[in-house]
């Protein structure tokens, strides 16, 4: 595992351009913006967007196949691109949602804590769930391919909503009270009730990656 | 070392049907044409493929029960694929070093400045020659007892791969070691194998000791009018010509001994390869 994690940061260093274009993205916002809770979004998602970049670069040539022929185990690669996600994503989401407090008080916008938990929380499930789809998806399909069914994931999921909402409607179901509901949550109640949901989509994702990965042929 | 029975692989239009043995202190070749089913083979023992029936044993385990351990052991080549090009060597050293136990790293940096590798440039940027040549000092950095090598040598000038076969010659020097190599550079080969299986649509048609090989194996130029009171028996294909007909035995020196009269030539094994799968039984 640990030779993979050495792997990954190799990569990594290889994309200086990415960390510097994070960082001047970092410093505009942070000055010129007044939405801090976008550029905690933003800045999060860019981040976690490194550990497709990663797998991209595995398969780059058919190479997943040789690195398999390292003493990798299969599960050992899947596992460790999940722990790389939250490894490089968390550090990202605290440092960017500590930044963003400090700089809205030198700055004097107001960024209510409410709203500021609310961003962090927001940005934690997105970048999970985006992971937790891309991931399998990426491993499955490889990286050309892999878009084309992201899109038909996005069509399907907005799909689902939004008859899930005609459906609510016909039964006289009110949604909007649901979601009400969560808002007036106790934020402790809330964070624990998102980290548990993260954690259930990132648990099934990791056995539906290792399932692809295990079935994947090259 | 290797046992493969029987390994069955169906692709639509190919099927593989492989049995081959890698034997301690062995260097085993297998060799054939592009789609012969060379890569499938190695992919199946690599268990990057899943097989179709039959068996695979390394180190006397089933491959299923291969693990990292075992993986430590194995040095491995690959001829459609390699370390990712996003990374320099200088990147691998880390990740090398944290994967195996024995890697030799001033050895493989050693080699690598030899071999004119550039330790800082992304691998991606790299010639085909360059790549193979990388991947072949990884699988010799770190004490492996069995080489698996998919066409090590291609994309390679002839003096990288005069030093190269001479690096793998080296690494049999030390018992209880063995290859696999596949090329379609017969004289890679020749010099270099204690054993060759030949695999043709995905059957191996032929396995002989190199030596044997070289020694008994001959090509018999005959006209229609010799091939008709030739003795058939030791011939294992004929093949039509404009002269006549080619033959292949493995009795060379048969035919030179009955047969004073018709011209028969040692073969190198690129002509035997030739008519193993062109010529008829």
């Amino acid at each position: 595992m640990k030779g993979l994690f050495m792997k990954d940061l190799g990569l990594l260093k290889g994309q200086k351009q990415f960390f510097a274009a994070v960082l001047i993205m970092t410093v505009i916002f942070m000055t010129a913006y007044t939405n801090f809770a976008f550029v905690i979004t933003y800045i999060t998602m860019m981040v976690g967007v490194l550990t497709l970049t990663t797998l991209n670069y595995d398969d780059f040539e058919n190479g997943m196949g040789y690195l398999l022929t390292l003493p990798v185990s299969r599960r050992e690669y899947v596992g460790e691109k999940y722990l790389f996600s939250i490894v490089t994503t968390l550090p990202a989401l605290a440092a960017v949602s500590v930044l963003a407090i400090i700089v809205s008080k030198i700055r004097g916008i107001g960024f209510p804590v409410g709203e500021w938990v609310l961003s962090v929380v927001i940005s934690f499930l997105l970048v999970t769930v985006i992971l937790s789809v891309l991931i399998p998806l990426q491993l499955k399909f490889g990286a050309d391919k892999s878009r084309v069914a992201m899109m038909i994931v996005w069509g399907v999921g907005i799909m689902a909503v939004y008859l899930g909402m005609k459906i609510c409607d016909a039964f006289g179901i009110d949604w909007m009270a649901a979601l009400d509901l969560i808002a007036r949550l106790r934020p402790v109640v809330a964070l624990a009730g998102i980290t548990a949901i993260c954690g259930i989509f990132m648990v099934i994702s990791y056995f539906c990656s290792l399932r692809l990965l295990e079935k994947r042929e090259f | 070392m290797l046992r493969l029975n029987k390994v069955k692989k169906n692709y639509k239009g190919f099927q593989l049907d492989c049995t081959l043995e890698v034997q301690e202190g062995c260097v085993t070749g297998l060799i054939g044409k592009n789609g012969a089913g060379k890569s499938t083979t190695f992919k199946a023992i690599l268990g990057l493929i899943k097989t179709d029936g039959g068996s695979i044993e390394i180190f006397g385990k089933p491959a299923g029960e291969i693990g990292n351990q075992d993986k430590e052991d194995i040095g491995v080549v690959m001829s459609e694929s390699g370390f990712s090009g996003y990374l320099t060597v200088k990147d691998l050293l880390p990740m090398l070093k944290n994967l195996y136990r024995n890697f030799h790293e001033q050895e493989f940096c050693r080699r690598c400045g030899e071999f004119q590798l550039p330790m800082n440039k992304k691998i991606k940027e790299f010639s085909t020659g360059m790549k193979r040549k990388l991947q072949v000092l990884a699988a010799l950095s770190h004490e492996a007892r069995l080489l698996i090598l998919d066409e090590p040598t291609a994309g390679l000038d002839v003096l990288a791969r005069d030093e190269l076969l001479d690096m793998l010659r080296a690494y049999m020097e030390k018992e209880g070691r063995s290859i696999l190599v596949s090329s379609h550079i017969s004289s890679d080969l020749e010099g270099l194998c204690d054993d060759i299986y030949m695999i043709d649509n995905g059957k191996i048609v032929l396995y002989e000791e190199t030596d044997v090989l070289l020694d008994s194996y001959g090509l018999l130029k005959v006209t229609e009018e010799q091939f008709k009171r030739l003795e058939r028996e030791h011939l294992l294909r004929h093949k039509k010509e404009e002269f006549g007909y080619s033959c292949l035995t493995d009795q060379r020196q048969f035919y030179q001994e009955n047969y004073p009269d018709i011209a028969v030539e040692k073969g190198t094994i690129d002509e035997l390869i030739m008519m193993m799968i062109r010529g008829e039984e």
